[in-house]
């Protein structure tokens, strides 16, 4: 992979990631910054619909921008230590969610689509770390 | 977008029946394949929303619980409805949690485009597994998961990655590496 597509994918994952939160963000409008499981039970209006099945609770939503934004400036500006802060503060991210859904008792209250969004971050960035650069091909044995 | 979609070398043997349809060319028509494949992405991101751990994945009291044993009480097909009896709702919550992390899984490699036409096919194997379980029950629209089937098999067959995801960026160096991760991925975009 040439440095251009490296910086484009990093645009591609980053992009995305700021997307979907974004989104998410918007349909999450009346949640307020946490939500309580039990709210999850139906009947549910099709507005509830969507915003309630959107899956994110804001304020990690906001951090998740925060990271999609700072994985697009490690991969433009070619910084190895903010892709690798990128990486470490999704993984950190996804399961602290992850034990947090798991709880009687929720802190963060977040949901699936906040795991999503730090998978994205972390997988896409993984595999730009793991795909060979032009310069760097792997010896054939 | 400017990416500049990836043939790759052409398959050989029993592998040749599963090639990708040559792309078309005009960037609304690629514009178009990229969304539909994000569009699955998105549809699986909501579908983790209403399946939480902390809740729904109880018995007594889970939405998602109710709308599998569907599968049993409006029997589809009587050979997936016998399997969920006896293997599927006895074990519910290793079932459950094994449904959230493949759809979360789902979300996130469809809307990157990454390993793209594995996780279409995943997909639908799983609107399968749901069509099997409500298409009889009442109020349920059995043909949204027909489409759901045929949306993820068009993703598979257009190799959809290709188009605005990072398998379209990655596949050309994939394709250099001799790695088996690099390989895998190839055969997976």
């Amino acid at each position: 992979m040439s440095e251009a597509a490296a910086r484009r994918a990093g645009l591609l994952i980053g992009g995305s990631v700021v997307f979907v939160a974004l989104l998410g963000l918007g349909l999450s409008r009346n949640l307020g910054w946490t939500e309580s499981p039990g709210e999850l039970v139906l009947p549910y209006r099709d507005d509830y619909f969507w915003a309630k099945h959107f899956a994110f609770n804001r304020l990690l939503a906001v951090l998740t921008l925060l990271i999609g934004l700072l994985a697009v400036w490690g991969v433009a500006a070619g910084l190895s230590a903010a892709r690798r802060v990128a990486m470490v503060g999704s993984a950190l991210l996804a399961v602290a969610i992850n034990v947090d859904l798991s709880a009687n008792d929720q802190v963060l209250g977040a949901r699936g689509g906040n795991i999503t969004l730090m998978l994205m971050v972390l997988v896409g960035l993984l595999t730009l770390e793991l795909t060979p650069r032009d310069e760097e091909r792997e010896p054939i044995p | 977008m400017s990416d500049v979609i990836d043939r790759g070398s052409p398959a050989e043997g029993r592998w040749a029946a599963f090639e990708p349809v040559e792309p078309v060319g005009g960037s609304v028509s690629r514009g178009a394949i990229a969304g539909f494949r994000i569009l699955f992405g998105l549809l699986w991101l909501q579908g983790v929303g209403w399946k939480s751990p902390a809740v729904p994945f109880d018995q007594s009291s889970g939405f998602f619980y109710d709308f599998v044993k569907g599968a049993v009480s409006n029997e589809v097909f009587a050979p997936y409805a016998w399997l969920v009896d006896t293997l599927v709702l006895p074990n519910w919550t290793m079932f459950a949690w094994a449904t959230w992390i493949t759809e979360i899984l789902l979300a996130t490699f469809l809307v990157l485009g990454l390993a793209t036409r594995f996780w279409a096919l995943v997909g639908a194997a799983l609107s399968a597994g749901i069509l099997l379980s409500v298409a009889n029950t009442p109020d349920e629209w059995g043909w949204a998961y027909w489409m759901m089937i045929g949306g993820h098999l068009v993703v598979f067959a257009t190799a959809a990655g290709r188009v605005g995801g990072l398998d379209g960026v990655a596949r050309p160096g994939w394709r250099r590496s001799r790695h088996w991760l690099a390989r895998a991925l190839v055969r997976a975009s």
